[in-house]
């Protein structure tokens, strides 16, 4: 097989024993919970994770700190009621990087999805949940999303890429997908200091 | 960041809108099996072809004229999995940089190269079951996005309607045949004929799942 497929499946296989592997951190991990926020506050609080939730011009993410690495749970496609059909979930990784390498990195680390966007290195996931999710399941997607950003910094060290300051260049205008639910997507401008707290814990272990 | 968030306003439009049909989406699929699988695909309005051979199996999907491949992973005992790989294999050979762009405007498409080939994929964890109606909206975007691909590629400035492609009807294309398919974990090891196949109906074709 060639040494590139190997490497995609060796990834597969990594996510495949990260499922089991994944801790179990909650109770009921078969119970259906629908996508808001005060059940994915009370699933991260059980699982001894920290949260924090950022609300600004009316639309809030909860920031989940994951054994020092900062998940951000933006629930989606919300009705009034705040009842959601999606959850999007992002990292952001002060790295260095560039389109050839985050698609290395997508190639190896299945099924991580890293993105570049105006320069900065974003590990996303979208959730589709419109019929719920299982605790059990969100708690592993969870992890798995706090464990690429370690895999990302491990694949960085390989490919000698450096990381940035947490304070990365701020383009507030420009930075990842909070913004409102509503139709035209007015971006949040998260101050900067907000945008590093997002990203802080998210560099390279020490 | 304009079009990441056109992409992720695509498919909140797109999930309510096929949460109108008769799928009963609200149970739960509690482990990745061949029968789990094909009855969902054809309770959906679908076609499924389920395939064994040489001790893979796994499940071509084909909606409208565009095809996946199901993979169940992670299996505990035959017809208990708990990892779902999908993907499908598209004939183009884009750069890094197109990629990080489709990825950006797509969201949450999964687009990387192998050997030359594109593949589009995506795992869904089940270690504790999956919900039905979710699974299904999954499916339908995964082969949605290879219209949005080949819109990408031809420089459409539209943004491609997911919402239509809800009310999609099968153009009644023969689905994959599949009984002698090898389709592994590992896309580009399927068998040539085969993956032409794929490669085939999923080449340049815009909104063929209306």
């Amino acid at each position: 097989m060639p040494r590139s497929l190997t490497a995609l499946f060796a990834g597969v296989m990594v996510l495949m024993l990260s499922g089991p592997a994944a801790a179990q951190l909650v109770s009921e991990p078969r119970k259906l919970i629908g996508i808001n926020f005060n059940d994915l506050e009370a699933l991260a609080v059980e699982s001894g994770w920290g949260t924090e939730r950022i609300t600004q011009d009316g639309d809030s993410v909860l920031v989940v700190n994951i054994k020092g690495r900062r998940v951000v749970m933006w629930p989606r496609a919300c009705d009034s009621e705040g009842r959601c059909g999606g959850l999007y979930l992002f990292s952001l990784i002060p790295s260095q990087a560039s389109s050839a390498l985050t698609n290395g990195f997508n190639v190896q680390y299945n099924p991580a999805r890293a993105t570049l966007r105006d320069g900065q290195v974003v590990l996303d996931r979208y959730i589709i949940g419109d019929f719920g999710v299982t605790r059990g399941g969100l708690s592993i997607e969870l992890q798995v999303q706090a464990q690429l950003i370690d895999d990302w910094w491990d694949y960085a060290k390989a490919h000698k890429i450096r990381g940035t300051a947490v304070s990365f260049n701020p383009l507030l205008e420009e930075l990842p997908p909070v913004t409102a639910v509503t139709s035209h997507f007015e971006d949040l401008k998260f101050a900067a200091p907000l945008l590093d707290q997002i990203a802080s814990g998210n560099g390279p272990r020490d | 960041m304009k079009k990441l968030l056109l992409a992720v306003l695509a498919l909140s439009l797109f999930t309510p809108a096929y949460a109108k049909s008769d799928l009963p989406g609200a149970d739960e699929v509690m482990s990745f099996s061949l029968d789990e699988l094909v009855t969902l695909i054809k309770d959906a309005g679908w076609q499924a072809e389920p395939f064994n051979e040489d001790s893979l199996t796994g499940v071509t999907l084909t909606i409208g004229t565009r095809q996946l491949a199901l993979v169940p992973t992670a299996c505990v005992s035959s017809g208990n999995c708990k990892g779902l790989y999908t993907y499908a294999l598209i004939p183009d050979n884009p750069g890094a940089a197109d990629l990080n762009k489709f990825n950006l405007s797509h969201n949450p498409a999964r687009a990387i190269t192998q050997n030359g080939t594109l593949v589009l994929d995506n795992y869904i964890v089940g270690d504790y079951g999956v919900v039905r109606g979710s699974l299904a909206v999954h499916l339908l975007v995964q082969a949605s996005l290879i219209d949005a691909w080949w819109q990408f590629r031809q420089g459409d400035k539209n943004e491609i309607d997911l919402s239509k492609s809800v009310a999609f009807s099968p153009l009644g294309e023969p689905a994959l045949p599949l009984g002698m398919a090898g389709i592994d974990i590992k896309p580009l090891d399927m068998p040539e004929t085969h993956r032409f196949h794929m490669l085939q109906v999923n080449a340049s074709r815009i909104n063929s799942l209306d």
